[in-house]
């Protein structure tokens, strides 16, 4: 059983690799040093630029400041080596293991409270700016003065007689960078780093550990840029605080990438190769001060006009203008796989109460969202939560699924208490949620989209078979290799559910899943949630069809106001005198 | 640090500070009624900067009134990049828009590198020796005339949004674009004459500034990193906050660099911006929208 787009993402590894020896290859065999010295720069380059993509591209956490871990991996082995005499070889170790450090640190606050994107950017921006005025001011580093390497040449200390030595070297660093982002990108995690660059709020919704998947990739490619620190330093034999740290080398990493496609595999890669000899080429045309700059220049367009006219990068711009020519790729698949339980446990005779809310509010700054709230969800029931705009429906489904944590209460599930817990745990734990919006990952496929919440608890096979399980059930199956940014909104809808199902819960926390559906949509979506809870499921729906919740719902709760105003059979609570003043009242008002 | 020593980094800091204040406060513009973070924001205060150093040396024209010739064309460059570059970017993230505005700070810091190359260039003014001296605290004329030049700039603009039917729109623009166009805004339109403007004003900036300062093609990023500081510090898109921000930033970086007399001093100001990033990400006043 092989993944859909699997086999692609193999071919564009292998021909990333290909394409860094190709480049190494031609240099060797003009035997002239000067084009072997612009290969080993352009590969360091390839080597840095798809090291910040691990990060900045396939996780979509932009960095502005992968200058700091290349000067960090620099400065330390150089600093070890001066020193204590420490191989360069060691020092990269010590370089790299600092620099993920550092990574480790920038990242901690923005990641671990889901700060915004341009507050990770410009942290790692600061940090940049921070070590180069701090190493510039230490006499022992050098000051800004610098520091010089004088080893002996020999691989030991990572210096050559011959250029070609450096190329090599480089070569074999950046083959390996590109390889491993290439092995990670291909297997699960590069799944989740899909769907964390598509929608973070989805990917924590599917059960995604954001935090460590991002601080993974950061310390990945804080590591690596080290190591190409080291490489620099001993290949130069000379460092200064604006050469390593300078913010120069953050832009010209993010140029060279965003130009060759960030996110993508070979984007790194052909970035820099076509660019760098470009440049050099209207370097050695121009000369003088023209030409001293003018590659700089023709850098800085090429950024603006990919931007512009190829927002993906030259990679995503190829791939969109092949894919439009070549027809669906997916092998046709004569009948879906049979319908097969999600949650294959029995539905409880005696009433076991699942979910206990017990007094829980919610204050943003001077809203009392939701006030002393307490109620309980019993296992195998569907419980419909209503009540006007603006009563705190919503707030509460982020409650409970871990989105935001109560100012007040606590909520428990199955004995344990959950408020608290990130998304991705309470998710673990057997809750899943769907959103009233729909959070799609517009560059995965509803096939991919579900895989992904599967991949969570089970390996590729196993994932595979409950993924193919749940679209079958969902009714998506014959969508399951459109994107999703190109379904209906009444497949963005199922496509929420199912996304909620790969996870395996026991609970399903559905915002307005009926919301903007046909009728006949509406009683697909009816029929689906009475097959579920036969299975065993708890569904908590939050539902302004009152058609469906009437018929759906074993229980009701009313709020209004962010109170709980009623709760009980569907029959008693509708013909509440205070419901219908809050709720069904002002309804037939308007009428 | 002496206490004279203090006291004389706090006044020539807090002079200085005003003068940031414009430049930031262009930018914050920008961003609260488009939300583009602009990164070449400094390269075009670079632009005008070399602008008077050329009227100087063609005309002999004095930087202050260099500023009446440059504004309108400064305006007119704002007019261009807005309708070529931002206009098509509007709906992308601010991180997209800074890339390619980064793109474009790599352009005009290159192209500066090659018609005036690395030397650093100044304009020679009658009055650029002369100094106040109060309570022994000695105060360049240059820098306080650009100080009152510029504050008084910033209270026009803050004038103008405050008591003006265009200011208005302006206000309504940045704090609900949609409702405004409801309303009847022309949003497009107040976004390109605001973008125009911010790029105008940086003339009367780059003016100023040339009475005592220099300028190479480095200068431009210098002031973009200084003004993208300044606004996350003082609330995206507050412009008080803008104001307070820049004067604290021009105090934090004249002390910082009496106090150290090292090249680290700067570090000081970018882990103050970390902690005003991670701990107070609305601004000083908490009224910026969220970084």
């Amino acid at each position: 059983m092989t993944l859909p787009g699997r086999h692609a993402r193999r071919v564009e590894t292998a021909l990333a690799l290909a394409l860094v020896w190709v480049a190494a290859g031609a240099a060797l065999l003009t035997r002239n040093a000067y084009w072997i010295s612009v290969a080993t720069t352009l590969l360091m380059w390839v080597h840095l630029c798809a090291a910040w993509n691990a990060v900045g591209g396939m996780v979509g956490q932009i960095s502005f400041g992968n200058a700091a871990f290349f000067g960090i991996g620099a400065y330390t082995s150089t600093w070890l080596g001066a020193q204590f005499g420490l191989s360069p070889w060691l020092g990269m170790l010590a370089g790299g293991t600092l620099a993920a450090g550092a990574g480790w640190c920038v990242g901690y606050l923005p990641f671990r409270w889901r700060l915004s994107h341009l507050v990770f950017a410009l942290l790692t921006m600061t940090l940049a700016f921070v070590l180069q005025f701090s190493v510039s001011g230490i006499k022992s580093l050098g000051g800004t003065a610098g520091l010089f390497i004088n080893a002996p040449t020999s691989l030991g200390s990572m210096r050559f007689d011959e250029p070609a030595g450096y190329l090599i070297m480089i070569a074999l660093f950046a083959s390996l960078t590109v390889l491993v982002v290439g092995l990670l990108f291909q297997g699960r995690r590069g799944y989740f780093w899909r769907a964390a660059r598509d929608n973070e709020d989805a990917a924590a919704a599917a059960g995604i550990d954001l935090f460590r998947i991002k601080q993974e990739a950061l310390a990945f490619s804080a590591f690596a840029s080290a190591a190409a620190g080291t490489f620099y330093a001993q290949q130069i034999g000379y460092i200064d605080p604006h050469s390593v740290l300078g913010l120069d080398i953050a832009i010209q990493i993010l140029l060279f990438a965003v130009v060759g496609g960030a996110g993508t595999q070979l984007g790194p890669v052909v970035g820099p190769l076509l660019l760098v000899p470009l440049g050099e080429a209207l370097r050695l045309n121009l000369g003088g001060s023209a030409g001293a700059t003018m590659h700089q220049f023709f850098y800085g367009a090429a950024l603006v006009a990919v931007i512009l006219l190829w927002p993906g990068g030259i990679v995503g711009g190829l791939r969109k203008a092949f894919s439009a020519r070549r027809p669906a790729a997916l092998a046709p698949t004569p009948d879906p796989p049979p319908p097969r339980t999600v949650a294959p446990q029995p539905v409880a005779m005696a009433r076991e109460a699942l979910i206990e809310i017990a007094g829980i509010g919610k204050r943003f700054g001077g809203l009392q969202a939701l006030h002393e709230i307490s109620f309980t969800v019993y296992r195998g029931e569907i419980l419909g939560v209503i009540g006007p705009n603006g009563a705190g429906k919503t707030t509460l489904f982020s409650l409970l699924a871990g989105f935001q944590s109560p100012s007040a209460g606590q909520i428990s599930y199955a004995g344990q208490r959950i408020d608290g817990l990130a998304p991705h745990e309470v998710c673990r734990r057997g809750i899943a949620r769907t959103f009233q919006i729909t959070q799609a990952f517009p560059t995965l496929t509803v096939f991919d989209t579900v895989l992904t919440a599967a991949l969570v608890r089970h390996d590729v096979a196993a994932a595979q078979g409950i993924a193919d399980a749940v679209l079958a059930r969902t009714g998506l199956w014959p969508r399951r290799s459109a994107l999703c940014a190109d379904i209906t909104l009444a497949e963005q809808r199922r496509l929420e559910i199912a996304r909620a199902l790969a996870t395996e819960p026991t609970v399903l926390l559905l915002d307005e899943s009926m919301a903007g559906l046909t009728a006949r949509e509406t009683d697909e979506a009816l029929h689906l949630l009475r097959g579920l809870r036969e299975e065993g499921l708890t569904i908590v729906l939050i539902e302004h069809v009152m058609r469906a919740v009437m018929s759906v719902c074993d229980r009701l709760v009313v709020l209004d106001a962010g109170k709980l105003i009623a709760a009980g059979a569907p029959a008693t609570v509708a013909s509440d005198p205070q419901v219908i003043r809050a709720y069904l009242g002002a309804r037939a008002e308007r009428k | 640090m002496t206490l004279e020593l203090a006291l004389q980094a706090s006044v020539s800091g807090l002079l200085l500070g005003g003068i940031y204040a414009l430049i930031a406060l262009a930018l914050a513009l920008v961003f609260g009624v488009m939300r583009v973070l602009n990164f070449a924001h400094g390269d075009l205060l670079l632009i005008a900067m070399y602008g008077t150093v050329l009227l100087d040396k063609m005309l002999g024209l004095h930087p202050y009134a260099a500023i009446v010739v440059l504004a309108p064309l400064m305006g007119a460059l704002g007019w261009a990049m807005f309708v070529v570059f931002i206009r098509p970017l509007l709906a992308s993230s601010v991180l997209m828009q800074a890339q390619l505005t980064i793109g474009i700070s790599f352009m005009i810091q290159s192209a500066a590198l090659m018609i005036f190359g690395a030397d650093l260039m100044n304009v020679r003014t009658t009055f650029e020796n002369s100094t106040w001296s109060v309570g022994g605290i000695v105060i360049g004329v240059p820098l306080l005339a650009a100080f009152a030049v510029s504050v008084c700039t910033c209270a026009f603009v803050g004038w103008f949004l405050a008591r003006t039917e265009t200011g208005c729109r302006i206000r309504a623009t940045a704090q609900d674009p949609v409702m405004a166009q409801l309303c009847g805004v022309a949003v497009p339109r107040v976004q390109k004459l605001v973008f125009a403007a911010s790029i105008a004003v940086l003339a009367i900036a780059a003016g100023s500034l040339m009475t005592f300062f220099h300028v190479t093609p480095h200068t431009g990023v210098q002031f973009s990193i200084l003004s993208l500081l300044i606004v996350v510090l003082g609330g995206l898109g507050d412009l008080k906050g803008t104001f307070v921000g820049a004067l604290l930033i021009g105090l934090a970086e004249s002390l910082a660099g009496a106090a150290f007399d090292s090249a680290l001093a700067p570090a000081v100001i970018y882990i103050l911006f970390g902690l005003a990033l991670l701990f107070r990400p609305r601004g000083l006043f908490g009224r910026g929208s969220i970084a």
